[in-house]
């Protein structure tokens, strides 16, 4: 075991002797607990390279994984958890898979069980066939949502190669291609210890849970993801779909730099920088508002992952393209005039409130050091990085990544 | 979980404990019977006030505001609860923000809207006016959110219920700034309020200020509730389409369970044990071991003894879906649950409604309904209930839900396949 961390502000961290980081967080008078196991590998990881051998997984491998990991030779580990009364669920992106349970009471037998089934595979024939209409259902109720449409709309446009652009659970003919070996192999490049970060939350005992983690046994992986070089400029700068919807959808994208230095620190100056250029309080929404471009605030995120990194403005309406031009527009003029000390400020403060009212759940504090964990940082970490960004960063980064040459427009109508 | 802090006849002021919360949960509402002539007025409501009040005079200046409190999380908005439509203010706040401050955000915007001549200024009106009927229009465009709406108005045909809080586009052109006006102030007035404050026990008398902007008796008696009316209708069966890939069906029960009543607790346990969960009935049969969908749940609407199925499946397994549900149900009601499943989903019961006391806003969520539902009778009253649910009562209370619409949506193609 080791333990280290200058900003660990609470939460106990430890890297166990098999590799896996462990994030805990006492929260005493809290009546929920709950634990997570990410696997730091997602959809994206459709590639793998050893010393001697390649290989490549169907799209949606590292999701059918997810949907069948549950079954294990003694029978469901979902009733399981629900017996030992947790409830537990599951989930993949393009970057890990997670698997996470909250419960009140035998905590500890449900964090073995958590432990026990995701290192005990147990891929079946025909259960796998059976899965396949599972899934396909699954990705034809997404097929009706058009912001899910528009979202990947926009990455298709955006990314030459890289598996980002592809939806997580793949296709119908990716699911044709998996069978019980595909999963097998998948499962044993992905799922090594080293990928392994567990966090838990609640009323918690941290020295039983590092004494539990002796569970997790094997070494690091020797195969390692690949990713096709990506090109740093876009496919398409406008695409557009058709659902047959009465009030269209957009996303405004634009493609940037993977962050290579601080990753971190880049995606919270991106939640500032985004927010003082779109959000409900900047002068571009009261424009858009006022020329009746928009009804609502544009939502805005910030994605990034193993070689790529994008950020996307999301809106309702029929005037897309006349909002991405005044995006633009109060674009340049933020990156000629700089930013307003104040906005900066105010912005900052916001984002400091978010981040203490996200902590003051046990899911909230599990579920936002899910993400921190894929930095390897801790909360307390992230806390002490949004009290210190500077104005310059934001405008150094918003001078570098953003520009119209890198950006597409995703429409739906 | 809360208790009564202050009272007038038509003002009530509830505290919740929030001392382990960083932050303070502040919900103000005026509660209001859910009538078809006046939804739409309401709903028009919370789009008006959203745009300003005297001390923040747009949009704008109030989002400024609140991120100056830290980021603060503000609306206003319309909250359906049972057959009631609440038209809801609503705040949280970091504790480094002071409690007046708060209290006076609210207050400026409940009580100090804009007001030119008598009336809501004709500009902000106007605007409000299509905001709204473009929403109302694109309620389609959500397939999953309008097969639930459908649902719920084909199920309960007659009663309140099936009025939609959000409003009517065809409601929306006679209303101006002036009729809007009068509708609020009679609501201000007139209407019940009642305020819930999660936060330190301290801070709690500082709420006192908004008692103060609520003077007067008992609220009139035609912005109470409305008698509830029993629903009496055969059940319907209705097919309708769209363009979309995936059919989602919907069924509609009607358990007559009481809100406050043990048959409630008992309702909620049959939930739980049909298709709260993954270990469900449902989820088991439908998904598990038929492959029909990805996604199938069961739900109980909040308030009422009205429970419902929602479904993604394809247009063609339509009928043998909605075969699969009804034998489900009936198998819940031929034999008692056996003790073990009994336990586990009132394990998973008590712990879903525990942890509430995690949560600012689920805290505030149950209490709103406890004090709406009249019995306010706190947390444990309501756990012991579940507790003391016995395989019996699901059994009758499987037995005594009866259907009252099966609805589905699907694309045109698979329409002439669906079967009935």
């Amino acid at each position: 075991m080791q333990g280290s961390d200058t900003h660990k502000n609470g939460t106990v961290w430890a890297k166990t002797s098999s590799g896996m980081d462990c994030y805990l967080f006492p929260m005493p008078e809290y009546e929920e607990k709950m634990a997570a196991l990410v696997v730091k590998a997602g959809s994206n990881f459709l590639h793998w390279r050893g010393k001697d051998k390649q290989l490549h997984f169907p799209e949606g491998t590292a999701h059918f994984i997810e949907h069948r990991l549950f079954r294990q030779k003694w029978g469901d580990a979902f009733a399981a958890f629900s017996q030992q009364g947790a409830s537990a669920n599951a989930f993949t992106d393009g970057e890990k898979t997670v698997y996470y349970f909250s419960c009140q009471e035998n905590f500890f037998e449900n964090l073995r069980l958590l432990l026990s089934f995701v290192q005990n595979p147990y891929f079946l024939p025909e259960e796998t066939e059976q899965e396949k209409n599972i899934i396909q259902s699954e990705i034809t109720m997404y097929d009706d949502d058009p912001h899910w449409k528009v979202y990947y709309q926009l990455l298709q446009a955006m990314y030459h190669t890289h598996p980002v652009r592809i939806p997580i659970a793949g296709d119908a003919k990716s699911l044709k291609k998996m069978d019980v070996k595909v999963l097998r192999k998948a499962y044993d490049c992905m799922y090594t210890p080293d990928r392994f970060s567990l966090i838990c939350g609640g009323d918690i005992r941290p020295r039983k849970i590092l004494e539990a983690t002796g569970m997790v046994k094997g070494k690091a992986g020797i195969v390692k993801p690949v990713f096709e070089r990506e090109p740093a400029h876009i496919k398409e700068s406008y695409v557009e779909g058709k659902l047959e919807i009465s009030r269209p959808v957009f996303q405004i994208g634009f493609k940037l730099s993977p962050a290579t230095q601080n990753p971190l620190r880049q995606r919270l100056l991106m939640g500032i920088l985004l927010d003082i250029l779109a959000g409900e309080s900047s002068a571009f929404y009261e424009e858009a508002y006022a020329r009746k471009y928009l009804d609502e605030p544009l939502g805005n995120a910030y994605f990034s992952g193993e070689g790529y990194a994008f950020c996307a403005f999301s809106g309702v309406g029929a005037q897309g393209k006349e909002v991405s031009d005044l995006l633009l527009q109060h674009m340049e003029r933020l990156m000629q005039e700089g930013i307003h000390e104040d906005d900066f400020l105010r912005i900052r403060k916001k984002q400091i409130g978010r981040f203490i009212r996200r902590s003051q759940s046990v899911a909230g504090t599990v579920l936002g050091q899910i993400e921190w964990a894929m930095t390897d940082c801790t909360a307390g970490q992230v806390f002490y990085d949004i009290k210190t960004v500077q104005k310059k960063e934001a405008e150094s980064l918003l001078n570098k990544e953003f520009s119209k040459e890198r950006m597409v427009l995703s429409v739906v109508r | 979980m809360y208790t009564l802090e202050r009272n007038t006849p038509r003002c009530r002021i509830f505290w919740l404990e929030g001392r382990k919360f960083k932050t303070n949960l502040f919900l103000l509402f005026f509660e209001l019977p859910l009538k078809r002539d006046t939804a739409t007025k309401t709903a028009l409501l919370a789009e008006v006030l959203k745009e300003g009040c005297r001390h923040y005079p747009n949009g704008r200046a109030i989002a400024t505001a609140a991120e100056e409190m830290y980021g603060a999380v503000w609306d206003i908005s319309i909250i359906k609860k049972g057959e009631k439509q609440l038209l809801l203010f609503a705040l949280e706040a970091a504790k480094a923000v002071d409690t007046e401050e708060g209290v006076a955000f609210l207050k400026a915007l409940s009580a100090e809207p804009l007001v030119e001549q008598e009336a809501f200024p004709p500009g902000v009106v106007k605007r409000c006016k299509e905001i709204l009927e473009k929403k109302l229009a694109a309620a389609k465009d959500d397939k999953q959110q309008y097969a639930r709406k459908r649902c719920l108005q084909e199920g309960a045909k007659g009663t309140p219920l099936e009025i939609s809080a959000e409003g009517y586009e065809e409601d929306i052109k006679e209303i101006d700034g002036k009729i809007l006006y009068e509708y609020y102030t009679n609501i201000f007035e007139h209407a019940p309020v009642k305020v819930f404050f999660c936060g330190d026990r301290g801070e709690k008398s500082k709420l006192a200020a908004l008692r103060k902007i609520f003077p007067g008796g008992e609220p009139l008696e035609r912005l109470l509730e409305e008698k509830e009316r029993p629903c009496t209708a055969a059940p319907v069966f209705i097919k309708e389409h769209m363009p979309m890939e995936q059919a989602r069906l919907l069924m509609a029960f009607d358990t007559t369970a009481r809100w406050g009543k043990r048959s409630y607790a008992a309702m909620l346990v049959l939930n739980q044990l049909f298709g709260g969960d993954p270990d469900s009935l449902l989820f088991q049969s439908l998904r598990e071991k038929e492959g029909l969908c990805y996604d199938i749940k069961s739900y109980s609407y909040p308030l009422t003894g009205r429970l419902f199925v929602q479904t993604g499946i394809q247009a063609k397994d339509a009928k043998k879906s909605a075969v699969e549900v009804l034998k489900a149900l009936e198998s819940l009601g031929e034999e008692p649950a056996e003790a073990k499943r009994l336990e586990q989903a009132k394990t998973a019961l008590l712990r879903q409604y525990q942890t509430i006391a995690d949560q600012p806003w689920a805290m505030a969520d149950f209490s709103v309904e406890q004090v709406l539902g009249g019995g306010e009778r706190g947390l444990e009253p309501f756990l012991a209930h579940i507790r003391n649910v016995t395989a019996e009562e699901v059994c009758r209370m499987a037995n005594k839900a009866r259907l009252k619409a099966i609805y589905l949506l699907s694309g045109k193609e698979a329409a002439g396949n669906a079967g009935k």
